[in-house]
């Protein structure tokens, strides 16, 4: 009970930290200062106090948009395990669910987007819904490496199962594993070099362009789900990448707290060493992701 | 190629024999003005062509205050040659021959002097009469330029549609990006035909920032026409202000002091080197590459708070005067530019070796919005955009003054065509130009820096051009019966490589058009005037 209360309580208060986190790390980089590592909260909290603009030609499913993509997003957060602590809710084939929440979440965005009738957000639904169905497969895959590794279907159990031991005997499909899901991970949350959540240009963006008709509380909401989504996809990775478990809730707690910083300072690092993809060429870094996880499946279906 | 090649001069005069009139009241004398009967217009267009010139500016002058009726003028250059081509037009008949057919730059020009001056270009090669920085908001018979418009009016609001360029076709859609833009920049409008990622189609509509500049010059004083011209292009503000006076003081034949001479071309390469870092940074940022935006505007900031110290403005707003300059180099100011110098020569070549070796950065710049060296030449572009296109165009070394003609500046031309092109272009430059300002300080005259400005004869006219950090700027002034101003015409290079953007973005994906954008980086402001 203790554990579930700290689940929730991490999901709802921490995403946006890491968002803080990843803008230092790149202010660290360029040399400069940075805005403070809560300013992402400052802006949710301004945005919630702002009102909303709805255009006359949307209907309901552009209000809908941003709610369902949040409702999708935080019943994910319930199903994955945070650390070495079980997730609240978990069952015998949550994994498909999970993977589907999220298709169900950006369904309605880009529902949500094209419901505005604007050439932009058109094109970035375009955008999205071709490279989330390149990313898709990836995910797939490492959860099939992940199920046959654990025997079970149920993501607590897969994830959690994930220790240096495991490692020791299956270093190489987990190595892959990390490669392709870190790709994943970036390509998910809109991240360079697929996508750059800070840039001013319409023209360039794919997740930023389909919410620009939003405002207000909408807005709010579209940020906040955003940096939940980063948080949950996150804290699968974390499992692959950095299995710390001690035995103690406390220091797990706390170990898992770090792993999940220490991604955000590796995401910012990746931000200010490379420049964007050139658009053209996402496809073929989605499919050597794929290729990665198929391999890992390969390696241990054997 | 022939050993003598004949002066664009020779070639007219000797293919029209005594239909072509040498002008008289014209400036420099080496760029001579010569009149030619309106039906002949074209086709000593059609001569330039082969000579191998093209087409720098073409405006129109209302002349009825001098007892003439109007007039339009073509500027060809070829290298550092430039003359000046005139055809009368009479006040009943407002119409000229178009240069179009052959000069592609012709096109907007044109359509610039009908709307502003309501001359019509006749068999313009497209029919494209729609205005062009007027809007349709504006009756269609105000005319700014014609003396008889008082600029001090309302103009009423009227309706109408501009015809935009139009793709259909299954999967074609269409993006209207601007007039306003999500950056801190000037405002003007694209038009995008797309498929899927692929760019059918761009159509630049600009005019958002006009300001009737060239109207008001005709109500100031030659002074402060400086001040204004200082102000059409506010990143420009050393070359235009310079252009100018140059213009001015060719007209009025006041030879200024060598020292003048020596430090405005130490703020002209001062405002190129800061100009370029910034562009730098910024093409870099358009590709998610935020660290070099930081950066290299942090050079910048360096160099324009020097420019603070030495001269007391950031931007170099007002230095350069009629006459010479306004703000003299203290005596400890060489010493503090040579500090300057060489602390952002190590950074900047630290930074350009990061460049260099990242492949995702070489990645997205190479064969990203490729200006083939064809299409440059054809449209006549200037500055870092030809030059990046294999074209050898530099004023400061085909039509120097005073320094350049003993400094010596590098030619950097790149045959790549591409937004790498482009942007190494102004790296070799920024090298470049530290490398003049070291010569140019350590060769700096002493003595005066400001002299009375001469008289201006009656009814003259001066054509001045100098390489700004954008390209080729070109001022023709004209004087009235007072010897007031009568016509100050500004060519910025803005107003020509514009069309090249169009160009450059064929067979690109939408999202690299920002970048390409940034890699031409023209004004808007200088283009609207």
């Amino acid at each position: 009970m203790t554990n579930s209360i700290i689940h929730i309580f991490l999901a709802l208060v921490m995403p946006p930290l890491l968002l803080g986190v990843i803008g230092k790390t790149k202010a660290a980089f360029a040399g400069r200062v940075g805005a403070p590592f809560l300013q992402p909260y400052y802006d949710i909290l301004r945005l919630l106090h702002k009102g909303s603009v709805f255009s006359t030609t949307t209907t309901w499913i552009f209000r809908a948009g941003p709610i369902v993509t949040l409702a999708t997003t935080a019943v994910a957060a319930l199903l994955i395990p945070f650390g070495a602590h079980p997730s609240p809710i978990s069952f015998q084939g949550d994994m498909i669910l999970y993977a589907y929440l999220f298709a169900l979440g950006r369904f309605f965005t880009m529902a949500a987007a094209l419901d505005t009738g604007s050439s932009f957000e058109g094109m970035g639904s375009a955008r999205e819904a071709t490279y989330s169905c390149l990313a898709e497969p990836t995910l797939f895959f490492a959860l099939i490496t992940l199920s046959r590794l654990s025997g079970s279907y149920s993501l607590s159990p897969m994830l959690v199962n994930i220790s240096f031991g495991v490692w020791l005997n299956s270093g190489a499909a987990l190595l892959m594993l990390v490669g392709g899901m870190f790709i994943v991970l970036l390509a998910e949350n809109c991240r360079i070099p697929f996508d750059d959540p800070t840039t001013h240009l319409e023209l360039t963006m794919i997740h930023e362009v389909m919410v620009l008709d939003h405002s207000g509380p909408a807005l709010a909401i579209i940020h906040y789900a955003a940096a939940l989504k980063l948080y949950v996809l996150g804290a699968f990775f974390v499992h692959l990448a950095l299995p710390y478990a001690t035995g103690n809730p406390a220091l797990d707690w706390g170990l898992f707290i770090i792993s999940m910083l220490e991604l955000a300072v590796v995401i910012g690092i990746v931000e200010s060493v490379m420049a964007r993809l050139r658009l053209i060429r996402i496809p073929q870094l989605l499919v050597a992701a794929t290729i990665l996880a198929a391999f890992s499946t390969l390696l241990v279906i054997r | 190629m022939s050993a003598t090649v004949n002066s664009l001069r020779d070639i007219i005069l000797s293919h029209f024999g005594s239909s072509a009139v040498l002008c008289s009241g014209t400036y420099p004398p080496c760029i001579p003005q010569i009149l030619v009967p309106r039906e002949q217009f074209e086709d000593v267009g059609w001569l330039m062509k082969d000579a191998g010139a093209r087409l720098a500016a073409e405006w129109g002058v209302d002349e009825t205050l001098l007892g003439r009726q109007f007039a339009v003028l073509a500027c060809f250059a070829r290298e550092g040659e430039y003359i000046l081509l005139r055809c009368n037009i009479p006040l009943e008949d407002p119409t000229f021959p178009s240069l179009s057919k052959k000069h592609t730059p012709a096109f907007r020009f044109e359509r610039q002097i009908m709307s502003l001056m309501g001359l019509t270009p006749t068999g313009h090669s497209h029919s494209d009469l729609r205005p062009w920085i007027k809007h349709e908001d504006w009756p269609a018979d105000a005319w700014p330029l014609r003396k008889s418009f008082d600029a001090a009016q309302r103009m009423p609001r009227v309706a109408g549609e501009y015809r935009w360029v139009r793709a259909e076709g299954e999967g074609v859609y269409e993006i209207p990006v601007g007039p306003v833009h999500a950056g801190i920049i000037e405002p003007g409008h694209f038009r995008f035909q797309a498929m899927g990622e692929d760019i059918l189609n761009l159509e630049e509509r600009l005019g958002y920032t006009h300001k009737g500049i060239e109207k008001r010059f005709e109500q100031l004083s030659w002074v402060e026409g400086a001040r204004l011209a200082g102000r059409v292009s506010g990143d420009s503000t050393v070359a235009h202000a310079l252009t100018y006076c140059r213009a001015l003081e060719t007209l009025s034949g006041t030879n200024i002091a060598p020292r003048a001479a020596w430090l405005r071309a130490i703020m002209l390469e001062r405002e190129r080197i800061a100009n370029h870092l910034g562009d730098i940074g910024a093409i870099a940022n358009d590709v998610g590459f935020a660290f070099f935006q930081f950066q290299f505007m942090r050079l910048k900031e360096h160099l324009l708070r020097g420019n603070q110290q030495l001269f007391g403005h950031r931007y170099l707003m007002d230095r350069v005067v009629p006459g010479g300059i306004s703000a003299d180099l203290q005596a400890d100011g060489a010493a503090a530019i040579e500090l300057e110098l060489a602390n952002l020569q190590t950074e900047f070549e630290h930074l350009v070796t990061i460049y260099d070796l990242n492949a995702s950065l070489d990645d997205r710049l190479r064969s990203t919005g490729l200006l083939t060296a064809e299409t440059a030449r054809e449209l006549g572009t200037v500055g870092y955009v030809a030059r990046a296109s294999g074209q050898g165009l530099d004023c400061r070394i085909q039509a120097p003054f005073s320094p350049y003609d003993q400094i010596q500046p590098r030619m950097v031309v790149l045959n790549s065509c591409d937004v790498h092109a482009r942007a190494w272009v102004r790296i070799e430059e920024i090298r470049d130009s530290i490398r003049l300002l070291r010569g140019l300080l350590a060769t700096l005259p002493h003595g005066e820096i400001l002299i009375p400005l001469a008289d201006v004869p009656p009814d003259s006219s001066s054509l001045a051009a100098v390489e700004g950090w954008r390209g080729e700027i070109v001022y023709w002034l004209q004087s009235g019966l007072q010897g007031e101003i009568n016509r100050c015409a500004i060519r910025d290079p803005s107003s020509v490589n514009w069309l090249a953007l169009e160009q450059a973005v064929h067979n690109n994906i939408v999202p690299d058009f920002p970048v390409c954008n940034k890699s031409f980086n023209q004004s808007y402001s200088g283009n609207d005037l």
